[in-house]
């Protein structure tokens, strides 16, 4: 479908239909959280029947989310071994493969059983489906990493970590994507790992995005789109199909295991409809995890645990932070979003719309990991902090665009446009709405309550069913504690046990956590786009120690 | 995976479109009821909070399980006679009426112990006592010579004579006396000479200070004296209808400070008068010509005040004034203005003043002005007395008690203690027999009742609240304006 996933130069009709869905997410969130202070003082009996229907909600909720994260964990665990390479060179030869597969011992665990039909189970897609993959060894991967403010020690973390990718770094291009208005600092180190990692790979390319191109915000989409068609033109002049291509977008701080290619490279192959697809690995926020500010583990904690529940619904996942996907269908539909601040939600749904529906996300048992957010002191972290959720929440900016694609498809089935414009508009409100009704707005009618409303059965049943309800979270809390435990990377030096409480205890920080670094962010980025104030790309701090 | 995922999401949201309804309605107070003819029934609760907490229940005669603080719920629309019991407390019994969807709550239940814990303070007889509201200090009069005179501090329990041993004040008689709330200073008005001796006493020091100040009373004895503060520069001495002004440093007597008043009050630093159906005001220190602010004046006040009244004028707060008569006709600046014809014996504020505590001979209600004026009401009526008890025979003395929920009274020598706001009348409590005739003393900030207990008039102290209780009244704590340790 011709569409265009943008917002600017429109006129008249579509203007109007623009600016409604603009209005509609942040009217929405402040309606229900205004709305609740008022009636829980205006009409307390319909405000705590109101809390009790958001708080089963968000208990069944939590409950489900817990038990998803659980899973998704459980087959991480399982797929951590898995000889990625292995399979991709098996399917260069599915037949015999999968004969050799169906012949091998299946081993007595039942788990490796499962992984093993599971991988069964994909090998019979490919083989009915007939779409037959580019040869393992043609496989060629682009890695665009923009650039504009991270350290030296940051980027060579990454570049690094891609480097460490054997057997495959002579199939990895990488391309360095600089904005010409970064400091000449920030170019220098740019410019020592180009030359340290430069025979590393089958080339390194550094491409230097200039400023003010027409149609471009100073968005990170402009310099990553820049650097992809500088790529396009390599791999003409070097002969290489697009359709053989995968285009990685990394996020600059982003680490990579030494066998995520391998494991790209199988997820690429088995998939059907490779090139109606994304890749997504799940970003977890590991690097620095240790060396931050409690506040700030317990949120990209809590950040790891979300894309790792998104990962099991493949129907509804969109793609977050670093990504990959076909290089042929990102040319076709012209790139990422060059005026966009979230690129990386946006060119999903800039795919969704292109190929009118005919687009999904395929979710890889594969984790990467970035930095959490440091700004060096306590405060500046905070701020840091909630700068970086408010652009992830920015993503809110796609919902009015892709209500207006939902309108003009004639392709897209109507079961998906309410399904997934009912998500992404109540994943939204939810951020924005849901912690202040829990944490606050959902106790008003207990604390204030008038005389008539404190004379009545609900009154008393309320404030029961709110202390039950917080019972069952801290059941939840428990459990994400112990998982936090399992998943997060070892301890560099030994803290004492007293220490290791303390730190399962700043996960009772998260009450406030959830309003002050999720919700506000939110209800602020909604707010701006409710009142047309546009926001810049802001780059979050990160810094590495030592 | 995505099959899973569906099955349990579709499971999960089939568990909560069953669940919330079914939580909502028993939230309400909704139940179903096996029988018949009842099906599903809306229920009402009771909620019951005591001191001591941990009291048995018993409603319709079923024992519960739960102890106070409990709530007790799914009770049928219907009256039931509720029982609390606690071993060493006398039982609570209730009539309470249930209705749908209502919730009944009794959140300040007093256990009045079944005996009543009291001991002697001070183990010498005394005749009278004399509380000096809102300050620590209480005067025990052991005979109304001034050697026989005490001075009591509730708040450390110990006591002082007024007059040292030895001083030449010993043996003389006490006629009268004059006090201020708030205020640590006393005035005795001594028998001896032509008119009398005036001794002014400040009794929050060591030793209490007295000096005599007769020469100021150059017109007689007054009526009434009244000052303010914790070191007031001048008293207001009530001679018929003139207020005259007597300056304690300087020594003077402004004789005409008001002439022809109906009734005075004084409020931080001035003298508020009714005069010809007019509110006068001036400053304490005002001089002589000025003539005084007039405030309110006009045929309204002619309909709200009787000619021949005279009034005690008593701010409650900044903004709400009580008009006393001395036939014990009660008025306000608050509508609806008018609150009792006649007969009102005294009245007591909460700290706060938006709840008057007054009694009758017989009777005492509650008049409470923070309570909202209806807001579909075509005529603004305002608060109305809620007339708590009745069936006294002589009530000379009512103080609020765990906050504003119990009144403690004294009807001619018992003391009493009686629940109020429970909805109707609740019974009283006897707690102890006093001494007759003369005054007792309630503090919220301990919880304890001070008297003369009658068979030897040893001032006795008898605890009204329990521990446990103290410490919510602590939090709103009692006023104690002057009378602090220097």
């Amino acid at each position: 479908m011709k569409f265009i996933y943008s917002r600017q130069g429109l006129k008249g009709k579509e203007e109007f239909v623009q600016r409604v869905f603009e209005i509609l997410p942040g009217l929405t969130s402040w309606t229900l959280v205004l709305g609740l202070i008022g009636l829980s003082f205006w009409q307390p009996l319909v405000s705590a029947i109101f809390v009790i229907i958001f708080l089963l909600a968000w208990i069944m909720r939590l409950f489900y989310m817990t038990l998803f994260l659980v899973l998704s964990y459980l087959r991480l665990s399982l797929e951590k071994g898995t000889d990625w390479l292995a399979r991709a060179r098996g399917l260069d030869r599915l037949d015999l493969y999968r004969e050799e597969l169906a012949k091998a011992d299946r081993g007595k665990k039942w788990l490796s059983r499962l992984i093993l039909n599971s991988h069964l189970r994909d090998l019979e897609m490919l083989k009915t489906r007939g779409k037959v993959p580019p040869l393992s060894s043609d496989i060629r991967h682009l890695v665009v990493v923009p650039v504009i403010k991270e350290s030296e020690a940051v980027i060579e973390a990454n570049i690094a970590s891609i480097a460490k990718n054997t057997p495959l770094t002579r199939q990895i291009v990488v391309a360095i994507a600089l904005e010409s208005r970064a400091a000449d600092e920030v170019k220098e180190g740019v410019r020592r790992v180009v030359a340290k990692y430069r025979g590393e790979f089958l080339d390194l390319l550094l491409v230097e995005h200039p400023e003010g191109l027409p149609g471009e915000a100073r968005v990170k989409g402009a310099n990553a789109t820049f650097a992809a068609k500088a790529a396009a033109e390599y791999f003409r002049g070097k002969g290489v199909p697009f359709e053989n291509v995968v285009v990685s977008c990394f996020d600059t701080d982003t680490v990579v295991r030494p066998d995520y290619f391998a494991c790209l490279t199988y997820s690429f192959m088995a998939c059907p409809d490779r090139h109606r697809a994304s890749f997504q690995p799940v970003p977890v926020f590991h690097n620095n995890i240790w060396e931050v500010p409690g506040f700030a583990r317990v949120v990209e904690t809590g950040s790891s645990f979300f894309q790792l529940i998104e990962t099991t619904d493949p129907e509804k996942l969109v793609t977050f932070s670093s990504h990959s996907m076909s290089f042929q269908a990102l040319v076709e539909m012209g790139y990422w979003p060059v005026d966009m601040i979230s690129d990386d939600s946006g060119i999903f749904w800039k795919a969704y719309l292109y190929f009118e529906g005919q687009y999904r996300v395929v979710p890889m048992p594969m984790t990467l990991s970035m930095d959490v957010v440091d700004a060096g002191t306590w405060w500046r972290t905070v701020v840091s902090l909630y700068k970086q959720k408010r652009r992830w929440a920015w993503g809110v900016e796609n919902f009015p665009l892709v209500m207006r694609g939902f309108l003009q498809s004639k392709k897209i089935s109507l079961y998906n446009k309410i399904r997934h414009g009912f998500k992404l508009f109540e994943g939204h409100v939810t951020w924005a709405a849901l912690p202040f009704l829990l944490t606050l707005v959902g106790w008003l009618p207990a604390i204030f309550p008038s005389e008539e409303f404190s004379n009545t059965v609900l009154y008393y049943s309320a404030n029961r069913f709110t202390q039950a309800i917080f019972g069952l979270s801290s059941l939840a809390l428990a459990g994400t504690i112990g998982m936090s435990i399992w998943l997060l990377p070892k301890k560099q030096k030994k803290y004492p046990l007293l220490w290791t409480l303390v730190h399962g205890l700043e996960w009772f920080l998260v009450p406030v956590i959830l309003v002050f670094l999720s919700a506000m962010p939110a209800l602020d980025a909604q707010t701006r786009l409710m009142f047309n104030r546009r926001m810049e790309f802001w780059v979050s701090d990160k810094r590495r120690q030592g | 995976m995505i099959i899973l995922r569906k099955i349990l999401f579709y499971l999960f949201l089939a568990v909560y479109l069953v669940l919330c309804p079914l939580i909502i309605l028993y939230a309400l107070g909704y139940i179903f009821t096996p029988k018949a003819e009842e099906g599903f029934a809306k229920t009402g609760l009771i909620h019951l909070e005591t001191v001591p907490s941990g009291a048995s229940l018993l409603i319709a005669n079923r024992r519960y399980g739960e102890k106070t603080p409990a709530t007790i719920r799914n009770l049928l629309p219907g009256s039931y006679d509720v029982k609390i019991v606690k071993p060493g407390c006398r039982p609570w019994n209730r009539k309470v009426a249930v209705e749908p969807g209502k919730a009944v709550a009794f959140s300040q239940i007093l256990l009045v112990p079944k005996k009543v814990k009291t001991r002697a303070l001070l183990a010498q007889p005394f005749r009278e006592l004399v509380p000096i509201p809102e300050t620590r200090f209480l005067i025990l009069f052991g005979t109304r010579q001034a050697g026989d005179i005490r001075v009591f501090d509730w708040k450390s329990g110990s006591s002082v004579p007024l007059v040292a041993v030895g001083s030449p004040l010993v043996h003389e008689v006490c006629e009268r006396y004059f006090f201020s709330k708030g205020s640590p200073f006393f005035l005795l008005k001594m028998s001896g000479g032509k008119e009398g001796r005036y001794l002014w006493c400040r009794v929050d020091r060591e030793k209490p200070e007295i000096r005599e100040i007769s020469d100021l009373f150059v017109r007689g004895e007054p009526a009434e004296v009244r000052w303010e503060g914790g070191n007031p520069e001048y008293l207001f001495a009530l001679y018929g209808r003139d207020l005259v002004r007597l300056g304690l440093e300087k020594k003077s007597a402004a004789s005409d400070f008001f002439t022809k008043i109906q009734g005075y009050g004084l409020y931080k630093g001035r003298v508020f008068g009714l005069r010809s159906f007019t509110m006068i005001r001036r400053n304490f220190d005002a001089r002589a010509a000025d003539p005084g602010t007039v405030i309110e004046k006009g045929t309204f006040l002619e309909n709200l005040f009787r000619e021949s009244g005279v009034y005690k004028i008593d701010f409650l707060s900044n903004d709400t004034l009580c008009f006393l008569c001395e036939n014990g006709e009660l008025l306000s600046n608050e509508l609806p203005y008018h609150f009792v014809k006649e007969g009102v014996r005294g009245y007591e504020a909460d700290p706060d003043g938006r709840k008057v505590l007054l009694w009758k001979t017989t009777s005492f209600g509650v008049l409470d002005f923070s309570r909202p004026a209806g807001k579909k009401e075509l005529f603004k009526r305002g608060p109305e007395i809620d007339w708590a008890f009745d069936g006294g025979s002589d009530l000379q003395q009512a103080f609020f008690v765990y906050g504003t929920s119990h009144v403690l009274f004294r009807d001619q020598d018992g003391l009493f203690l009686v629940p109020i706001g429970e909805g109707g009348r609740s019974p009283r409590e006897f707690l102890a027999k006093v001494l007759g005739n003369t005054a007792v003393f309630y503090s919220d900030k301990t919880g304890e009742c001070y008297y003369l207990e009658p068979s030897r008039g040893y001032l006795t102290v008898l605890e009204v609240l329990p521990p446990e209780a103290k410490s919510l009244v602590y939090m709103f704590g009692e006023k104690e304006i002057a009378g602090k340790p220097q």
